[in-house]
Parts: C-alpha cells; structure tokens; sequence
C-alpha cells in the first residue's frame, strides 16, 4: 500500500511539473507573438493552436490529481460541521468511491477519444499543421491519475472511519511540523 | 417527466450533493452528464463527455485565467505587493481609522494585481490587521475592513470571476474587466468613506497613531513600490487600446512580474516554485469547475427550462427593476450558503436568457452579479473572507467580532450596489469609450 501510495505522489508531482513548464512557455509563447505582431506585424505561427490544445490542457488537467492528493478541490464543509470526525471521514470516503467511479467513466470517455483522434492523426490547420491528437492523451493522463487518488483517498478515509490513523495523516502532521 | 422538468430536478440533486462535501467540479459535471443522459438517452450524455470537456478546455480566451494567476502569485511571492500597506500607511495614518483607510487602499492596489477576492484578503490581513490591533483599533473594525476591502479583488481588474463571466455570457472578455474598474473604486471609495465617518463620530474605534512621517520617508516608500502601478498600467492600459486581448496582456503582465522581481534580485528558485504551484492550483482547480459549469450550461439548454423560465418572465412582463430586486435577494440567499464561482456557473445559464428577453446588458449585470457574489464572501454562515481572516488572526478575534464588524460595511455595499442599479454608466462608461 506505501508503495503505492508513493508511486501515485511521485506520478502526480511528475505531472505537475510538466504542466508548470506548460505554464511557462504558454506564458513566453504568447508574448513573443503578441510583440511579434505588433512589431513586425509577423507572428509565431501555431501560437494559437498550440496554446489552446497544448498548454491549456496541460495546466487545466495534468494538476487535477495532485490538487485531490492534498485535499485542495473545493467543496462546500458548512452542512456537515455537526458530525463526528469518524462519520465525515465515512461521508468522504462514500463520496470519493464515487467520484473515483465517475473520473474513471470520464477516464474512459477520453481514453476512447484518444484512441479513436490518434489513429485519425488529428490536426488543425491554421497558418501551420499542428498535429492536435498527443493533447487528447494529457486529458486521460490526468483524469485517470485523478481517479486513482480518488481511489487512495477513499480507502484512507474509510479506514479513518474505523478509527485508525492513515499514511496520509502521517504526512500532514509531518508537513505540519516544517 | 418532462424535460423542464428534469432540468429542475437536476438543480435540487445538485444541491443536495454540494451539501454533501461532494467536490463542486464533481456535482455539476456529474448532475449535468446523468441529466443529459435522462433527456436524450446514454448515448447522447456520453458524446456529452468525450466531447465538450475537452472542446471547452482547448480554449484561447480562457488561457487569460492562467496568465493573471500567475501573474499574481509572483508579484505576491516576490515581495511586490508587501510594501503596499506600508506606503498607504504612510500616506494616510493621519486620517480618521488611518490604518484602516490604508488597509483598504492597498487592497485595491493588491487587488490590481490580483484576481482573486480570497487571496487579496489572505494577504492584507496578515500585514495590516496586526498593526492595526497593535494601536488598539477595535478588533471588528480590523478584520471586518480587511475581510470586506479583500472583495475589491473581484471587481478590480484582473478578475477570475469577471473573465468567466464573459466567456460563458459570450461578451467581450477585455471589455467586461474595464466595466469593473470604476465600480472597483466606487467601492472603496464607499468602504472608506464608511471608515472615516465612524472614527470620525467614535474615536475609540481607532486611536491616533502618533507618529512623525516625513515627507522624505512618504517619498522613499513610493520607490520601493513603483513597479506595481507600472505593472497595472500595462495590464490595463494594453486591454483598453485594443492593442492587446486579454490573455496577451495576462502573459504580458506574467512576464513584467518575472522580469521586475528579477531585476529587483528577488527571483529566487523558490519564489518561482510557489508561484508556479500557486498558479497551477488555481488554474485547474478554477477551470475543472468551470468546467462542470460549462457541462450544466448544456445540460440545461437540453432540459429547455432557462428559455421556460424566460416565457414565463416575458409573460408576467416585470418591471426591470422589480427583477433586479427580485434577483437581489436570490443572490443574496445563495451568497450566504454557496461558493462565489458556483453560483455564478449555476445562475448564468438560467439568467442569460431572461437577460436578453428584458433587453438588459450583459456586461452591466455582470458587474452587478459579481457584486452580489463579492457579498456573498463576507455574509454568514459561509463567508469566505471572514473565515480566511480567522485563518490569519487565531484565537485573538472571534468569527463573531469579525461578522460584526462586516455587518457596517454591508450598508456600505447595499448603497453602492443601488448606485450601480440605478446607474448603468458607472459599469458601462469605459467599456463603451474603449478602442
């Protein structure tokens, strides 16, 4: 179960760091071609292509996991205040199996696109021919990770529920304690 | 059952799941999908979900949310927006509730960095509440001025809220960020003014901060913090000139804060880590429920209930008004409970519509929306903003002492919201004088 769990941080810290390098070159990209254009009326072409299949999906999808690895997607806590620990740590587990089941389904869904856009060779054409169809594998890489936490996460919650501690308590009192 | 009314029946579901600790991205997305599913049939809900996620992510106007997320966390991170308080502290301290006046000037200054309500007040509370507690102000003064000014930051551009709003009502993005501008200002003029009476009338709610400020030392502050006006004027000025979008003048606005922080000597690999992570946790976080919200848009336009809904507005032929005071108090209630982006992504689905029946504008009644939601941070039970000043003061301040102390600035708010109801060109003037 370490190991597992060590391997999903490792996959999800690996992914954000490809989509903060995403960030980054989403950022210069689009300054270049806005100074290019206003300069030289030129651009760099591909710019809205890339920008828009590439770097959008990665900084949308590629974190999703490691946000729920920490507990970081919003939910609304004000109806639930009232119960125990163990019984919220119950709630969250039912509510993450289910959601791990509903990212799984939406895993599924883009795994089928992606499959169906790679063997297309999907591309848009703009001022240039940027093959689109690799962006379609972040979105499954990204939601099937996800659901995967969710999976973590509800046996951590579950087995909260019963009263015992979790690895994940272990790391929070320890990221605590920096 | 009808398709209307699966359309209302998914919106009580979805209630009832948000209640129920389910992640909001999660609720909307799966509430739209298994609604769509009960209108055209599975197959229909899964074309839904192989399509539209990506369709609405793939996106060039949206890239903007990014970009002023970053450009955010690394004028924060860098230390840009720290000596804020203390240039408008210097300025202004000798004026009734000073630090208070202050704290609220470099909120709006903050906030012209940034495009967040909750980071603005996350930030200005740790610097400013503890210096105004140290001259013994009254405590809901301290944190009521901070939790409410930290609203400033969805009104003033940069704004999250106001770029999704304009993607989903299908406005101009540039266009709908300038029209928050004045009443940005409108807003912490009224705040202010609120101040400076109360201390005025009670100068037990602020003692004097008997200090001498040379003019030296006001001048000295302004050189440390010059580069953030610089920053907001490109932003800004790049969207009204039309020279730039939105998301150009974003990345450009990134960009400057990278560059100024390294010039500066402040870029260090850690400042860029957070900020990175900061941006990257907003981003996805804020687009995956955008995301939902967009799949509810669809969900609903399938159920027929919003254009329903605008008949049935139509038919009753309401007075403009008397919708807009029946809206008020809808928002108000849902601000008390819900998250600000999730009832915006809720509402504008259903609103659009009605909106264009009663011939209203679009980039005005998002000023106004956004109103409402900021009000929404700060009113009990679920106030966002209180509770993040909580966070930053510990056990020295009640959660109580903090609603009290909003509860004056709510009167404030009340009265700038008629303002803006009332005088559809406070919203509208720049928008129309733009290039």
């Amino acid at each position: 179960m370490t190991a597992i769990r060590r391997l999903i941080i490792y996959l999800c810290n690996a992914l954000m760091a490809i989509a903060a390098a995403a960030m980054i070159l989403m950022m210069l990209q689009i300054c270049a071609d806005a100074a290019m254009r206003t300069i030289a009326s030129s651009s760099v072409p591909g710019t809205l292509e890339i920008v828009s299949f590439y770097y959008m999906v990665s900084v949308v999808f590629l974190p999703l996991a490691y946000i729920q690895l920490h507990r970081g997607h919003v939910i609304i806590e004000l109806f639930t205040t009232g119960l125990s620990v163990r019984a919220t740590a119950c709630l969250d587990g039912l509510v993450y199996t289910l959601a791990g089941l509903a990212m799984g389904y939406f895993t599924f869904a883009a795994f089928n696109k992606a499959i169906a856009m790679t063997h297309l060779g999907e591309f848009v054409l703009g001022v240039i021919l940027v093959f689109t169809w690799p962006a379609r594998w972040l979105v499954v890489a990204g939601t099937g990770l996800m659901s995967l936490v969710y999976a973590l996460s509800a046996i951590e919650e579950f087995t909260r529920a019963l009263g015992r501690n979790t690895p994940s308590d272990q790391t929070l009192s320890s990221e605590k304690g920096h | 059952m009808s398709s209307i009314a699966i359309g209302a029946s998914g919106l009580g579901i979805l209630l009832v799941l948000l209640a129920l600790r389910v992640p909001i991205a999660l609720a909307l997305a799966g509430v739209s999908v298994a609604g769509v599913a009960a209108i055209r049939g599975p197959s229909a809900a899964f074309a839904v979900l192989t399509e539209q996620p990506y369709n609405f992510i793939a996106h060039w106007t949206l890239s903007a949310v990014p970009m002023f997320l970053l450009m955010g966390s690394v004028a924060y991170n860098s230390g840009l927006t720290q000596s804020l308080f203390s240039a408008a502290r210097l300025w202004l301290s000798r004026l009734p509730g000073g630090l208070a006046v202050a704290s609220t000037m470099a909120s709006a200054g903050f906030a012209a960095a940034s495009g967040s309500s909750v980071a603005t007040a996350a930030a200005m509370g740790r610097i400013a509440i503890p210096e105004m507690m140290r001259y013994r102000y009254d405590p809901g003064l301290a944190s009521g001025s901070v939790a409410v000014a930290g609203t400033l930051g969805s009104l003033i551009p940069p704004s999250i809220l106001m770029v999704l709003y304009a993607i989903f009502a299908e406005v101009s993005v540039s266009q709908a960020l300038m029209a928050g501008i004045l009443p940005g200002l409108l807003s912490a003029a009224m705040f202010i003014l609120l101040i400076v009476v109360r201390c005025s009338l009670n100068p037990a709610l602020a003692p004097p901060v008997e200090e001498a400020v040379t003019w030296r030392a006001r001048m000295m502050i302004l050189l440390e913090i010059w580069p953030l006006p610089l920053l907001v004027l490109a932003v800004i000025g790049g969207m009204y000139s039309g020279i730039f979008t939105a998301t150009e003048s974003a990345a450009g606005g990134a960009l400057m804060a990278f560059l100024i922080a390294g010039l500066q000597g402040r870029l260090t690999v850690k400042v860029i880590v957070h900020s990175l992570l900061d941006a990257l946790k907003g981003t996805s976080s804020i687009l995956f429920i955008a995301m939902g919200g967009f799949l509810l848009a669809r969900f609903m336009a399938f159920s027929g209930l919003p254009i329903f809904l605008s008949h049935v507005v139509q038919q009753m032929a309401v007075d403009p008004l008397l919708f807009m005071v029946g809206i008020s108090i809808i928002y108000i209630i849902l601000g008390m409970f819900l998250d600000s982006m999730g009832i915006m992504l809720l509402t504008i689905p259903i609103m659009v519509p009605i909106l264009h029946t009663l011939d209203m504008d679009l980039i005005w009644f998002g000023v106004i929306m956004i109103k409402y939601l900021e009000i929404g941070l700060i009113t009990p039970p679920v106030g966002l903003n209180c509770f993040i000043i909580k966070g930053v003061v510990g056990n020295s301040i009640s959660l109580t002492t903090i609603f009290k102390g909003v509860l004056w600035f709510l009167v404030a708010d009340l009265v700038t919201l008629s303002l803006l109801i009332l005088f559809p060109q406070i919203s509208l003037f720049i928008p129309t004088i733009m290039k």
